[in-house]
């Protein structure tokens, strides 16, 4: 129950009631609206506002995330791409590094063999057994070859691009195959060239051209470890202004997963016996000098890669 | 008489490739297994042509050819060398001081042992 409002409660209501009739006197209409209405008119204009209000901030944490996942992404791209770079270094390094240890191999090498070499010359000059004929040419041979590798391997590590970079394809596949070739023959597989005559001259370095086709060619070896029919094509030729050289084998081909794969660093199909780079330093010294090396990923048979190279300006 | 040839180089598989190589030939092969060891043997008899290694401990190949040229400045040497970068400069500045030489590259097979010591002794050689 409502308590009874006092006298001076009483005396306020009956004065502001005077105030509301007087005003309706003069037309204020305004006055009937009770203040309760006012009151919720305001209300609702603040509802309104706040309303508006938490739109507009929502639309900006909206962008503002938009712009941060933007800013996230072009960091995580900048990242990836210093991490490549990074790669790359410790690849050219890595690269340096077998090249400064295979020609302090070579070096070592170099002077028991010319011993040897020439002990073995010596006796084979002199003697007259013929039950020994065969057995000294093919020591004189092994020796002479082994010759041409520690030559090779120390040519590795002179610096590239001496005398202006040139290079005779056929010649640089020739010193690539003579490399390998007993070994091929050993492992009873066949090699098919198909090298045109004439072929022009490329502006590639020769020692890193040499490094490329022995990186395919001892691939295409270790494919065909398991396969039936040991095969390896070397086919050249020359379009407009380019020499293309195909390097295939009739081994087990790239299974699809690792196609894309292939040219990362140390990314390896030989755990424990691949060092991971073969492919991706020979694809880099290539566009370095702008050549390529692509999978054929079309070639059903087995792995085919091909090598393009420029042309040499004369 | 005989022409003496002297091989020295500190490893005695290098100085093992010249005497095979010209075993039984006409021409006599002495060693000496460092610079000190050359310099002694080429005071005490003369010599026709000399195998000169550059990589030798202690007296290294260019100091060697600097003090023989003072011994025997018309004595024929033969530089034989991996092209080691080390040795290069140094070979440049000898050369331009007007110390002659000639230079092979390692390694040498009897053939070729054979075809220098043939060019510097008798003469050009037909082809």
């Amino acid at each position: 129950m409502a308590e009874q409002p006092s006298n001076e409660q009483l005396k306020q209501q009956l004065a502001e009631a005077h105030e509301v009739i007087r005003a309706l006197q003069r037309g204020e209409v305004d006055a009937i609206i009770s203040q309760r209405d006012i009151a919720l008119v305001r209300l609702r204009a603040t509802e309104e506002a706040l309303r508006k209000l938490t739109a507009e901030l929502e639309e900006r944490v909206r962008d503002r995330t938009r712009q941060l996942e933007d800013t996230n992404r072009r960091l995580g791209k900048a990242m990836d791409e210093l991490k490549t770079a990074q790669v790359r270094v410790l690849e050219a390094e890595r690269v340096t590094a077998l090249a400064a240890l295979a020609a302090a191999i070579a070096h070592e090498v170099n002077s028991p063999l010319m011993g040897v070499l020439n002990a073995v010359a010596y006796v084979r000059r002199n003697q007259h057994d013929p039950r020994f004929e065969q057995a000294l040419q093919d020591a004189d041979e092994g020796l002479r070859h082994i010759a041409d590798i520690t030559r090779n391997l120390l040519s590795l590590s002179r610096p590239a691009g001496r005398q202006g970079v040139r290079a005779e394809v056929d010649a640089v596949l020739g010193r690539a195959v003579g490399f390998l070739e007993a070994d091929f023959q050993a492992r009873g597989i066949r090699l098919e060239q198909q090298i045109p005559v004439g072929l022009p001259p490329v502006a590639v370095d020769e020692v890193r051209l040499q490094q490329v086709f022995t990186n395919l060619l001892t691939n295409a070896r270790d494919a065909l470890e398991q396969s039936a029919e040991k095969v390896i094509r070397i086919a050249a030729s020359q379009q407009n202004h380019q020499v293309s050289v195909v390097v295939e084998d009739t081994g087990p081909g790239v299974p699809e997963a690792v196609r894309n794969r292939l040219f990362e660093p140390f990314f390896t199909t030989k755990p424990g016996r691949g060092t991971g780079l073969g492919l991706p330093v020979s694809k880099s010294l290539l566009e370095d000098q702008g050549g390529d090396l692509i999978l054929d990923s079309g070639y059903e048979r087995g792995a085919r890669f091909v090598v393009t190279l420029p042309m040499a300006k004369d | 008489m005989p022409k003496e040839i002297l091989v020295v180089d500190d490893n005695k598989y290098a100085q093992m490739a010249f005497v095979y190589a010209l075993k039984g030939t006409e021409y006599v092969v002495h060693t000496a297994g460092s610079g000190l060891e050359a310099l002694e043997k080429a005071k005490g008899q003369r010599f026709d042509l000399v195998f000169l290694d550059l990589k030798m401990p202690e007296m290294d190949g260019v100091e060697t050819l600097r003090r023989l040229r003072e011994q025997c400045p018309d004595l024929p040497v033969y530089i034989v060398t991996a092209y080691e970068h080390e040795f290069m400069q140094r070979l440049r500045e000898a050369a331009a001081d007007g110390l002659s030489f000639q230079l092979a590259g390692k390694p040498l097979d009897d053939g070729q042992i054979l075809a220098a010591v043939r060019g510097i002794l008798e003469g050009p050689q037909p082809h």
